[in-house]
C-alpha cells in the first residue's frame, strides 16, 4: 500500500533550486514544479508545468498506479525527461505571469523562432 | 541657348537618399511608434511593464545596431574610393612637400642672413644718426650762446633734419624678397613662437581657466574615476558623482 508524496515532498527540489539557482540537477531525473524554457537559441520563454500523475483510490486514498511524471509545454503534453535538462525553476506565480505575457504579446506566440526584438517592438500592455 | 531661370532650390544639395535603408523602414517606423506609446504609458511602475520596456530597448538597441551596420557597408565603397584618391594622390603630394620643403630652407637661409645684415646695418645707421643728433644739438647750442641768428636758424634746421633721420629708422624693417618673374608674390620670414613647459605648476596656473584646459583636466579625470582599478580615494578638488543609468 502506498500513499501518495506529499505535495511538499514533490516540490522540495524546485523550492531548493529557487533558493540556489546553481543546485545541481541529475540529467535523468526531472523534478515537479514551474519552469520556464527556450525551444530554440533566441527564442521566447515557454511556461513548463511539470507534474506528477497521482491515480488513488477514492475510498482509501493510495496509490492504484505508479506515480508519473508528466510535462506541459506551451499547453501541450511531453515526456519530461526530453526537456528537463532545458527547464529554469520559476515561481508559480511568475509561471503564471509567464503564461499571461504569452497571451498578451503577439511575438511570443511562435515559440519555435527566434524572437527578433528589432523586428518587433514590444509594447505597453495595459492602455492608459 | 540659355535658360535664364535659377536653378530650384537645393540642386547642387540632393535631399538624403532613403531608399539606402528602406528595408528597415517598417520597422523603425514601428519603434518610432512604440516609443510613443511606452511615454504614453508613463510612469513604469508594474514589474511586467518593467520587463515589456526593458526588451523594447533592446530591440531598440539591436536595430541601432543593424541599421549601423549597413550605414557603413554602403559607405564602404566610398571610403574605398575615397583612400585610393588619396594613394594616387600621395606620390606627387608627398614630392612636392620634399621640393617645397627644401625650397623653403634654402630661401629661409637667405632671409635669415639678409635680416642680420639689415639689422646690422640699421644699428649702424641708429648710432650714425644719434650722434649727427648729438652734434646738431651742440651746434645749436654753440649758435644760441653766441647770438648768431642765421647760426642758430641753420642749427635748428639741422638738428630738425638729424631727428627725422633718427626717428625714420626706429621700425625695424623686415628683410624681404620679391618675386624674380611677377608672378609670385614677395615672401618674408615670419615669428612663429613655440612653446617648452618648464615647470608645469606654474604654466597651468598660467592657463587654467582656458575652456579647453578645463575639459582636458575633466577628461583626465573622468577616466581615472571610471577606469576598473580605481581606489575610490577623493581627488583634490573634484566632485564625483554617480548616477544609475542602463
Amino acid at each position: 500500500m502506498r500513499r501518495p508524496t506529499p505535495e511538499s515532498d514533490l516540490l522540495r527540489w524546485h523550492a531548493a533550486a529557487l533558493r540556489d539557482g546553481r543546485l545541481p540537477r541529475h540529467e535523468d531525473e526531472p523534478q515537479p514544479g514551474w519552469y520556464r524554457l527556450r525551444r530554440v537559441r533566441g527564442g521566447p520563454w515557454v511556461p513548463v508545468l511539470i507534474g506528477c500523475r497521482q491515480e488513488t483510490d477514492p475510498e482509501t486514498g493510495e496509490l492504484v498506479a505508479p506515480e508519473t511524471l508528466y510535462a506541459v509545454v506551451a499547453g501541450e503534453e511531453v515526456d519530461p525527461a526530453t526537456i528537463w535538462t532545458h527547464c529554469q525553476p520559476i515561481s508559480r506565480a511568475a509561471w503564471l505571469a509567464l503564461i499571461e505575457t504569452c497571451r498578451a504579446i503577439p511575438a511570443m506566440a511562435a515559440p519555435d523562432r527566434p524572437l527578433d526584438l528589432a523586428r518587433t517592438p514590444i509594447l505597453p500592455r495595459s492602455p492608459r | 541657348m540659355t535658360d535664364l531661370a535659377p536653378p530650384p532650390p537645393g540642386h547642387n544639395r540632393p535631399p538624403p537618399d532613403e531608399s539606402l535603408w528602406a528595408d528597415f523602414a517598417p520597422a523603425v517606423a514601428a519603434f518610432a511608434d512604440g516609443a510613443a506609446r511606452w511615454t504614453a504609458a508613463a510612469p513604469i511602475e508594474a514589474e511586467e511593464d518593467a520587463a515589456g520596456i526593458a526588451d523594447f530597448l533592446a530591440g531598440g538597441r539591436k536595430l541601432l545596431k543593424e541599421i549601423d551596420a549597413a550605414r557603413k557597408e554602403a559607405k564602404r565603397p566610398h571610403d574605398e574610393a575615397a583612400r585610393a584618391v588619396q594613394a594616387a594622390f600621395a606620390k606627387p603630394l608627398d614630392l612636392l612637400d620634399r621640393a617645397v620643403a627644401q625650397a623653403r630652407g634654402l630661401l629661409e637661409s637667405y632671409l635669415a642672413a639678409k635680416q642680420a645684415r639689415l639689422d646690422a646695418e640699421r644699428a649702424e645707421a641708429i648710432g650714425a644718426a644719434e650722434r649727427a643728433v648729438e652734434e646738431a644739438q651742440a651746434r645749436l647750442a654753440a649758435a644760441s650762446s653766441s647770438g648768431h641768428v642765421l647760426d642758430a636758424f641753420d642749427a635748428q634746421h639741422a638738428l630738425d633734419d638729424a631727428e627725422a633721420a633718427l626717428k625714420a629708422l626706429r621700425p625695424e624693417p623686415r628683410a624681404r624678397v620679391g618675386s624674380a618673374t611677377g608672378g609670385g608674390r614677395a615672401v618674408a620670414l615670419r615669428t612663429l613662437r613655440d612653446v617648452r613647459i618648464t615647470n608645469l605648476s606654474l604654466a597651468f596656473t598660467a592657463v587654467r581657466d582656458d575652456p579647453a584646459v578645463v575639459e582636458a583636466v575633466t577628461d583626465a579625470i573622468r577616466r581615472r574615476v571610471r577606469a576598473a582599478g580605481w581606489d575610490g580615494r577623493p581627488i583634490p578638488g573634484t566632485e564625483i558623482t554617480e548616477r544609475e543609468t542602463l
